[in-house]
């Protein structure tokens, strides 16, 4: 059973002087604690600034457009067929076949992590720098780490001068 | 007996935050709660860690994906491509290991320091079922990252529960959810991480807080 005896009553009967020095409208004085407030102030608000720069950073994350991969007709046409050539302004790996419907691109990132991958002429494969897997010229997984196949897009005719490169079959 | 009714003079001018705060952190505290040996301050880093677990996980919440195909994938996403992402996929990961570690010390100081005597039996108590929570979310945090470790983990605690006497299906298709291994089974552990296990946690520190005070703790009855 408690009892009033386990708690000695605390007095709320404060000086006056006290009193008066608790409320807050008594203008700080003392530099030394004013400057420290100061200091605190600016290290908080940096700390908050810094991450609330991050936190928006990070929620809008994935609200990028879409990207525009676009080819030249003429470049296109440059290259050699079953050779695959890198295209960086569409950030794609194109193979051409012998017309349009034949022709492949490829996402240029590893399906592993995201890595850019290279082609390697002597073995005829695609390989990732990052982790070793390799893909055949379709973008089949021939060794791990990764588990799925290259992302595959399609070439479609835009206009006579420029090919769209797109994860939208030709058609639709 | 009840206490007569005592009017606090210094929140009489004020608005009621700066109230609340004052009760939170008053001006003038017992000299004996100023001492960091006294507590070593384990449980309010706890509560620190809870606060951050709470809000790292409300940003990882908006790229996470419930299900068994997308889980792992969507975490390695989080970390590995949105910006900051490791930097609170980390913190929560962290914060959540510290928030174990610093209940179980806070724990020990209680029972080296006897403060589970009278009159704090009952805060032993409702401490002891925190800390049952606190690993039970700790636990489903883990299972939700749903890598082999995750899986195994997941197959260990099922079967654990199913072997218990009479009731142990039961409790784990509540628990766990079906048991033919589905998406819905990673739902289910998504909901006692992110909504019933915190907000069991939440209302029983509450009670844990204010029954500090009440027992005489760390800043006395004020
Ligand atoms: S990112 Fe290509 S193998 Fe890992």
């Amino acid at each position: 059973m408690r009892s009033a005896a386990n708690f000695p009553p605390i007095s709320l009967q404060l000086p006056e002087s006290l009193t008066t020095a608790m409320s807050n409208d008594i203008p700080q004085t003392n530099s030394k604690r004013s400057f420290l407030k100061l200091v605190v102030l600016f290290l908080g608000g940096m700390v908050g600034l810094f991450s609330s720069w991050g936190i928006v950073r990070f929620v809008f994350f994935g609200t990028k457009p879409k990207k525009n991969r676009e080819l030249s007709r003429e470049a296109f046409n440059s290259m050699k067929q079953g050779e695959p050539a890198f295209v960086p302004q569409a950030e794609s790996w194109v193979i051409r076949g012998r017309d349009l419907s034949s022709s492949l691109a490829l996402d240029d990132r590893c399906s592993h992590l995201g890595c850019r991958y290279k082609w390697n002429q002597e073995k005829r494969l695609f390989e990732c720098p990052c982790h070793g897997s390799e893909f055949d010229i379709d973008g089949n997984v021939k060794r791990g780490p990764a588990s799925r196949p290259l992302a595959r897009l399609f070439l479609t005719e835009e206009s006579d001068q420029l090919l769209r490169i797109s994860d939208q079959p030709p058609g639709k | 007996m009840k206490k007569p009714f005592t009017p606090i003079l210094v929140s009489a001018s004020r608005g009621s935050f700066t109230a609340f705060l004052e009760h939170i952190h008053p001006r003038l505290v017992p000299e004996i709660s100023t001492r960091i040996s006294f507590t070593f301050c384990l449980g309010g880093l706890a509560t620190l860690m809870f606060l951050v677990e709470i809000f790292t996980g409300a940003l990882l919440l908006l790229y996470y994906y419930p299900s068994l195909s997308n889980a792992y994938p969507s975490i390695q996403r989080v970390t590995y491509y949105a910006p900051f992402g490791f930097f609170f996929r980390n913190l929560h990961y962290w914060g959540g290991q510290f928030m174990v570690i610093l209940v179980v010390l806070h724990m020990v100081r209680v029972f080296w320091t006897r403060s589970y005597l009278p009159p704090r039996r009952f805060n032993w108590l409702v401490g002891s079922i925190l800390l049952v929570l606190v690993f039970l979310v700790d636990f489903t945090g883990y299972l939700l990252v749903w890598d082999e470790r995750a899986l195994w983990a997941w197959t260990i605690a099922r079967n654990l529960t199913e072997k218990i006497p009479l009731l142990g299906n039961k409790f784990a298709l509540v628990i766990f959810g079906p048991s033919d291994m589905d998406d819905l089974c990673l739902i289910r552990l998504y909901a006692w991480h992110i909504f019933m296990l915190p907000a069991f946690l939440v209302g029983l520190m509450s009670l844990h807080y204010w029954k500090i005070r009440k027992d005489g703790g760390i800043f006395t009855p004020l």
